[in-house]
C-alpha cells in the first residue's frame, strides 16, 4: 500500500496492482477466464490514466506547444466534465486502443523534441480530439478545435470528418449539443449523424461487426480511420469498401464459427480483450498481424485468405493481447535487445522479447488447430492436422531454445514452464505419417533457410574444410561439428516462401488439382518449388540443381536440394544443406575464388555430409 | 509450478487507480504516484531500442 499526499494536504492511500499467481499460472497454461481478462483491462486503465497523467503533466510545461489549438487546460476542463456527466463515455475514450498507442508515442515524441509524422502541435493536440469525442459520448454542449491531417478530424472511436483544405496541417472546430454535433472549419462543415455511426456526407463512421453462434457474440470495429491505429507511425485513413466491409463481415462469421466449435471455453475471452481489428491490405497467400501492447484490445490483420486461417491469427493476436498485459503487471525477461533466437513465424533472429511473445502466440495457434483437427472440420481437416503437426513442433522448439536462458525473470521461467506442461504431452499425440513428414520437412525448410541468411560460418572451420577438401581427403575434418557462431541480424541472401505455400495450397485433393494452373501466382515460385510441392521430387533436384549451377549462392534452391535429396532417402548432401548450408556455400565460396575446377555445392554437400547425422530434421 | 492461495500475488509498479477518477488525479498526486507514472513513461521510451521491423510483411508484435 502506498500513502500518497495531496496538494491540499489530505492523505489518500493507493495500492499497488496485483495479479495472483493463480492469474499467471492460469494464462500460461491457456486456461484463463473471464475474469482474469477483466482483470487485466482493469490494470491497463490504471495504467492509461498513468500514462496519459504524465503526459499531460508534461505538456503543461510547454507552454504554446498546442499551436493555434486551445491550450491544454481546455481539453482537461472538457475531459472533467465528461468524467463527471458520464464515467462511461470517459472510460470508452480512456480504454480506446489508440488512446494508448497516441500516449506512447506522443510521450516519446515529446520526450525526444521531434515532430513525428506531423508538427508536434498535431499530435498533442490529438488530445482535443478524444475530448470532443468523449464529449459527444456523454452527449455535452462545448466546443472546441482539433488538428486536421490532410483535411482529416478524427473523432476517435467515433469516426472521421473530412473538411478539404489546401494545407496539410490546420484546425476544425467541433461543436453541438447532444445529438446534434458538427465538424467546420472556414470553406465546409459537416454535421454528425444522430447515429455516428453510420455514414454520412463527409462523415466515415467506424463500422463494427458482431458475429454470432448459439449464445456466444464477438463484437468488433473494423477502424480505418484512426491516425494512431498503425504500429509505430500515425498513418492516414485507408476507407474499406462497403464490398470489403462484407468481405470481412463474412470472413469474421465463419472464423467465429470454427473457434467456438474448436474452442469452446476459450472463446469466451476474446470478446472482452479484443474490440478493434485494423484491416489491411491482402497479401498474397499469406496472412499477417502485428499488434503492440500500447493498443491492447487492437490487431492490424491483412485481409484474411480464408476463415480458418482468420480464425488462426485471432487467436494468435489475442494471446498477444493477454501477454502484453500481463507484462505490464510483471517482468518475464530482463531488457536483451540482442537478436539472437531463431523463430519458426519470422525469418530473422529476434530478442528475448519477440521470441517469448511469439511463443505464447502460437501456443494458441497450436491448440487452435490441434482443436480444429480433432473435430475433423471437412475440407480444411488435412490443413488443420499440418497446422498442429507443424506448429506443436516448431513452439516446442522455441520454447526449448528459451527455457534456460539467463535473460529470463523466474516468472518468466514459471510462465515457461506452464506452457509446456500442455504443449509438452501434444508432441506425442498420432498425426498421419504422411502429414508428419510434411510438417518436419517444412520446419526443416524454414530453419535451414534462417541458418544459411543468418549464420556465418567461423572462417578457421571453413578453412580447415578447404584444406582437407584440396588435399584430396576422404572425410571432412571434424572441426565441420563446431558450435554456431551467434547469428547476424543482416540476411545473406534473399528467402522466399513460396515453397511452404505451394506446400500449404497442396495439402487437399483439390488444392493439387490446381497447383499446375495456379503455382506461379504464388511469388518467387519456380518450377522446381512445384515439382517439390507435388511430390516429384527427382524433378525437383534437377530443376534446384539447375537454379544452382545459374546461381550457386541461392538459398532456397541450397534448401531445396536438400528437401528434395532427403525426401528420396538417406542422403548425405540432403543432410549437409538441411542442417549446416550455411557452410557449404561458405566453403563453395571460398573454392570458386581458388580453385577454377569448383565443385558443384551438392558434391560439396555429400563430402560434408558424411560427419552430419540425422533425418532431415532440423537439430 | 501449480499456484497456492497460500503464494502472495505478484504486486506490480502499477498504482490502482481504478476508484479514482482521472480528473482527480492532482488531489491525490503524491510520491508512489509519480514514481509509477514514472515507469509506464520510461517504458514508452523504451519500445523503439528493442524493436527493429524487418518491413517484409511477416507479422510484428511491439510491447
Amino acid at each position: 500500500m502506498a500513502s500518497t499526499e495531496g496538494g491540499d494536504g489530505t492523505r489518500s492511500s493507493l495500492a499497488f496492482l496485483r495479479m495472483p499467481w493463480a492469474d499467471f499460472d492460469a494464462f500460461a497454461r491457456l486456461q484463463g477466464d473471464r475474469a482474469m481478462v477483466r482483470r487485466l483491462r482493469r490494470a491497463e486503465r490504471s495504467r492509461r490514466k498513468l500514462l496519459l497523467y504524465g503526459l499531460l503533466d508534461a505538456v503543461a510545461k510547454k507552454p504554446n506547444c498546442l499551436g493555434p489549438l486551445p491550450p491544454i487546460e481546455a481539453a482537461w476542463e472538457l475531459l472533467a466534465r465528461v468524467e463527471d456527466a458520464s464515467p462511461t463515455a470517459f472510460d470508452r475514450l480512456l480504454t480506446h486502443p489508440y488512446t494508448g498507442s497516441w500516449a506512447g508515442y506522443t510521450t516519446r515524441l515529446l520526450r525526444n523534441g521531434l515532430d513525428g509524422s506531423c508538427p508536434q502541435w498535431v499530435h498533442l493536440g490529438h488530445l482535443h480530439a478524444i475530448a470532443a469525442a468523449a464529449a459527444i459520448r456523454a452527449g455535452l454542449t462545448f466546443d472546441t478545435a482539433v488538428p486536421l491531417w490532410d483535411g482529416n478530424a478524427v473523432l476517435p472511436s467515433l469516426g472521421l470528418a473530412r473538411l478539404p483544405t489546401p494545407v496539410p496541417f490546420s484546425t476544425a472546430e467541433v461543436s453541438g449539443t447532444e445529438y446534434a454535433y458538427a465538424i467546420s472549419h472556414s470553406a465546409a462543415r459537416v454535421s454528425l449523424p444522430a447515429m455516428p455511426d453510420t455514414d454520412a456526407p463527409g462523415w466515415w463512421s467506424i463500422r463494427r461487426v458482431r458475429v454470432v453462434s448459439g449464445r456466444k457474440q464477438f463484437s468488433v470495429r473494423l477502424d480505418d480511420v484512426d491516425p494512431y491505429r498503425g504500429l509505430c507511425e500515425p498513418v492516414p485513413p485507408q476507407r474499406l469498401t462497403d464490398a470489403e466491409v462484407g468481405e470481412w463481415r463474412r470472413m469474421l462469421d465463419e472464423a467465429w464459427q470454427l473457434l467456438v466449435a474448436a474452442l469452446p471455453d476459450y472463446v469466451r475471452l476474446p470478446p472482452i480483450g479484443l474490440n478493434s481489428l485494423v484491416p489491411r491490405p491482402r497479401v498474397l497467400f499469406r496472412n499477417p498481424s502485428a499488434s503492440t501492447g500500447e493498443a491492447f484490445g487492437s490487431a492490424l490483420l491483412g485481409q484474411p485468405t480464408d476463415a480458418a486461417s482468420l480464425a488462426s491469427t485471432l487467436v494468435h493476436e489475442f494471446q498477444h493481447i493477454v501477454l502484453g498485459g500481463m507484462l505490464h503487471l510483471t517482468s518475464l525477461y530482463d531488457d536483451d535487445p540482442r537478436e539472437r533466437f531463431y523463430v519458426p513465424w519470422r525469418d530473422d533472429p529476434r530478442p528475448i522479447a519477440g521470441t517469448v511473445q511469439g511463443a505464447y502466440a502460437f501456443f494458441g495457434v497450436t491448440a487452435y488447430w490441434r482443436a480444429l483437427a480433432r473435430i475433423g472440420a471437412g475440407a480444411t481437416n488435412r490443413r488443420a492436422w499440418f497446422e498442429f503437426a507443424y506448429w506443436r513442433q516448431q513452439t516446442w522448439r522455441t520454447l526449448e531454445a528459451l527455457r534456460d536462458d539467463a535473460s529470463l525473470t523466474e516468472a518468466g521461467r514459471r510462465f515457461l514452464a506452464g506452457i509446456a506442461e500442455v504443449l509438452g504431452p501434444w508432441q506425442d499425440e498420432v498425426i498421419s505419417e504422411d502429414i508428419r513428414d510434411l510438417a518436419d520437412a517444412a520446419a526443416a525448410d524454414h530453419r535451414a533457410g534462417w541458418r544459411v541468411r543468418h549464420l556465418r560460418a567461423r572462417a578457421d572451420v571453413v578453412s580447415d574444410l578447404v584444406g582437407a577438401w584440396l588435399a584430396d581427403r576422404p572425410r571432412p575434418p571434424l572441426t565441420v561439428t563446431h558450435a554456431d557462431l551467434p547469428p547476424t541480424p543482416v540476411p545473406d541472401g534473399t528467402w522466399s516462401h513460396a515453397r511452404a505455400d505451394l506446400v500449404r495450397l497442396g495439402l487437399t485433393e483439390a488444392g493439387q488439382a490446381q497447383l499446375p494452373d495456379i503455382w506461379a501466382t504464388v511469388p518467387g515460385s519456380t518450377a522446381a518449388d512445384l515439382a517439390y510441392a507435388q511430390g516429384r521430387f527427382h524433378d525437383a533436384a534437377q530443376d534446384y540443381r539447375a537454379e544452382l549451377a545459374a546461381t550457386p549462392d541461392r538459398c532456397t534452391a541450397l534448401v531445396g536440394l536438400g528437401l528434395a535429396l532427403s525426401a528420396q532417402g538417406p542422403s548425405p548432401a540432403g543432410r549437409a544443406l538441411l542442417h549446416c548450408p550455411e557452410l557449404v556455400r561458405a566453403m563453395h565460396r571460398r573454392l570458386r575464388r581458388i580453385d577454377p575446377r569448383v565443385p558443384t555445392p551438392e558434391t560439396l554437400s555429400a563430402w560434408i555430409g558424411q560427419l552430419v547425422s540425422g533425418h532431415h530434421g532440423p537439430t | 509450478m501449480n499456484s497456492t492461495g497460500a503464494e502472495p500475488d505478484i504486486e506490480s509498479e502499477l498504482i490502482d487507480l481504478d476508484g479514482v477518477p482521472f480528473t482527480k488525479l492532482s488531489d491525490v498526486s503524491g510520491e508512489a504516484l509519480h514514481r509509477s507514472m514514472f515507469r509506464v513513461m520510461e517504458r514508452t521510451l523504451r519500445i523503439r531500442k528493442l524493436y527493429r521491423s524487418n518491413a517484409s510483411g511477416a507479422g510484428e508484435r511491439i510491447d
